[in-house]
């Protein structure tokens, strides 16, 4: 990105001499980018305090952990709460002192929420208190969520997010409902929305979601562990939020630099081969967590609402492509609601068929925009498709070896026609 | 100036907040150790590891498994009940019937169903863990075997030196007081090994 911008700063005297170009341009060009170089090289003066904070705040955690036996209570009280006390100290300092500063926000913030998880930890081992890991780990991340808004801290939101995730993977069954963790995940969604208002292409912003997105997800999906078909609904309805809701924000186009885009790409495309297997299907799990079904099935009713009011947006606006992403989501939610292992192979050719025509939107838009690694990933999702059916017992041996050789020739041939359409 | 005026404030909330809550606990502990009553539960102890919190002697109490006779079909895994406290006839604790509601009078555990099958339901005690120096714990679970083993190899514990925590328990909360090996504290005992 940044080899970019220094390219395109280099080219502006030959653009304004040739005319393409203002000068006034290409003033508002080098200001943009200047600015952009800057908020870089800052990123570099704030990386290295926090690594700091982190790396100190989890070395006492480590500390803590070895149970200083041979030193007194009051004495072992004292070694707990010092650093909590220098870490409230610390973001005191940042708010009166260091306002304006990336740096001691973060860091303070971060030392101050692992000193206060390191002081409770500490207590509870002093005096033998009972207490599990899930409610310890959901306390600290509470608690640390004020942080988040007080010091504007995104590294602290991360860890937040870190602790609902491990809240989640070990709290007993009845404890974590997943109306629950999207409460606590939606605690952190004004920081984020902050951020996004602020800095719509910033790096923070890229990060925080790139981490806290996941976190979110593997949350939410160990609640439906063992209602499969629920499971599958929910990772295509996910993936198909994720790519419509990143579209509403900043436009179609695919890139790292939105986690939202790639993961929700990645993760519907995932779900649509998953149901391309006929066995998918076939299985009833829902049976179990009785009491847990209304409530999972209310989120992703809600959820599944969404998505079609987002993708019908999409639609209208003329953006087909994004609005197909609703499709493996509304077959799932579809599938889950009746027993439809009758259905299971017109299910399974149903969603090979959602593949194959998003790859070959995929690979048309590649074509459009002349972006060979679009037209690259639509032929790549067609490939996985095919390559699947490597496992798929549905078809029989003979039949699958000459498809592959087929698709095998194909492929190479249509490549090589892409490349050449989009280089011409 | 405005903004740290609001900050500022909310800030020293979330501090006190962050004060209270292990104040709080430990003062419901020190109280409970003071004014419970002590409970004998017998365990055996053995040593696993906790990221955030270390070292620990995690404890496998007897009381924790409830056998065919006393068995409730009803109880599904990660259900949380209330076990009351009974002593047996040998002075160590044991729980009396589960139950979806505090008992009206004597002292309870709030327990969580670990598994139950026609076998056995399992119970999860609310102390779990004895926390010991990381160089101590699997000291502590040497000595504890050496213990069984010492007068007859073959025998699976020895009721004449069993293992067992000392527990005060007050309106439900419970917290250890000491483990005992061969009738002695741990700690103790670990200090007198050469």
């Amino acid at each position: 990105m940044r080899t970019q911008s220094e390219w395109l700063l280099r080219e502006l005297p030959r653009l304004v001499d040739a005319g393409v170009l203002d000068a006034a341009a290409a003033a508002r060009l080098r200001a943009h980018y200047a600015v952009a170089t800057v908020a870089q090289g800052r990123w570099g003066a704030v990386l290295f305090p926090l690594l700091g904070a982190l790396l100190i705040g989890l070395g006492l955690v480590l500390l803590v952990a070895h149970n200083w036996d041979q030193l007194s209570r009051p004495l072992r009280l004292f070694v707990a709460f010092t650093p909590l006390l220098l870490g409230q100290l610390a973001c005191a300092w940042s708010l009166l002192k260091a306002p304006q500063s990336r740096a001691w926000h973060e860091s303070s913030s971060t030392f101050c929420a692992l000193a206060f998880a390191a002081a409770l930890a500490l207590v509870g081992q002093i005096f033998h208190f009972p207490g599990d890991l899930d409610r310890y780990l959901l306390t600290c991340a509470l608690l640390a969520v004020p942080l988040v808004y007080l010091l504007d801290a995104s590294l602290l939101a991360v860890l937040c997010g870190l602790g609902f995730f491990g809240w989640a993977a070990a709290a007993p069954d009845r404890d974590a409902q997943v109306w629950t963790i999207f409460g606590l995940f939606a605690l952190l969604g004004p920081h984020l929305w902050r951020l996004a208002r602020r800095e719509p292409d910033g790096l923070r912003l890229t990060l925080a979601l790139a981490a806290l997105v996941p976190l979110f997800f593997a949350a939410t999906i160990a609640v439906f562990w063992d209602q499969a078909r629920l499971a599958l609904w929910w990772l295509a309805q996910f993936g198909g939020l994720l790519v419509v809701v990143d579209a509403q924000r900043i436009g179609p186009e695919l890139s790292l630099r939105r986690p939202l885009a790639v993961y929700g790409g990645a993760t519907s495309a995932v779900a649509a081969l998953i149901g391309s297997f006929p066995d998918v299907w076939r299985d009833q799990f829902w049976t179990r967590h009785a009491d847990q079904l209304a409530a999972n099935w209310a989120f992703l009713a809600a959820g599944l609402a969404l998505l079609v009011v987002l993708a019908w947006r999409a639609w209208q606006r003329g953006a087909h492509r994004l609005a197909l992403q609703m499709l493996p989501a509304a077959l799932f939610a579809l599938a889950a609601g009746i027993d439809g292992r009758a259905l299971a192979v017109l299910f399974a050719l149903l969603m090979s068929a959602y593949v194959l025509v998003l790859g070959l939107a995929t690979i048309r838009h590649g074509m459009q925009t002349r972006q060979s690694g679009l037209a690259t990933r639509g032929l790549g999702l067609i490939a996985l498709l095919v390559l699947l059916r490597f496992v798929d017992t549905e078809w029989s041996f003979t039949a699958r070896g000459v498809a592959f050789v087929l698709c095998g020739a194909t492929f190479i041939a249509v490549h090589l026609w892409l490349r050449r359409r989009i280089r011409t | 100036m405005n903004a740290t005026r609001i900050l500022l404030p909310a800030l020293g909330l979330v501090c006190a907040l962050q004060w209270t809550l292990p104040a709080f606990l430990i003062h419901r502990g020190q109280t409970t150790l003071q004014q419970g009553i002590q409970y004998r539960f017998r365990t055996a102890p053995i040593d696993p590891a906790d990221p955030f919190r270390g070292r620990y002697v995690q404890l496998d109490f007897d009381a924790a498994r409830v056998f065919p006779g006393n068995l409730d079909p009803e109880l599904r895994r990660g259900q949380r009940v209330f076990a009351p406290i009974r002593v047996d006839d040998q002075g160590y604790a044991a729980f009396g019937a589960l139950r979806q509601t505090p008992p009206d009078r004597g002292d309870y555990l709030q327990v969580e169903v670990l598994w139950n099958n026609a076998e056995e339901l399992r119970l999860r005690l609310p102390f779990d863990r004895y926390y010991l120096d990381e160089h101590l714990a699997p000291e502590a679970e040497r000595l504890y075997r050496e213990s069984r083993r010492r007068d007859d190899p073959a025998a699976e514990e020895d009721p004449q030196r069993p293992a067992y925590v000392s527990v005060r328990v007050r309106d439900g909360y419970a917290v250890i007081e000491e483990l005992y090996i061969d009738g002695q504290a741990v700690r103790t005992h670990l200090r007198e090994l050469p």
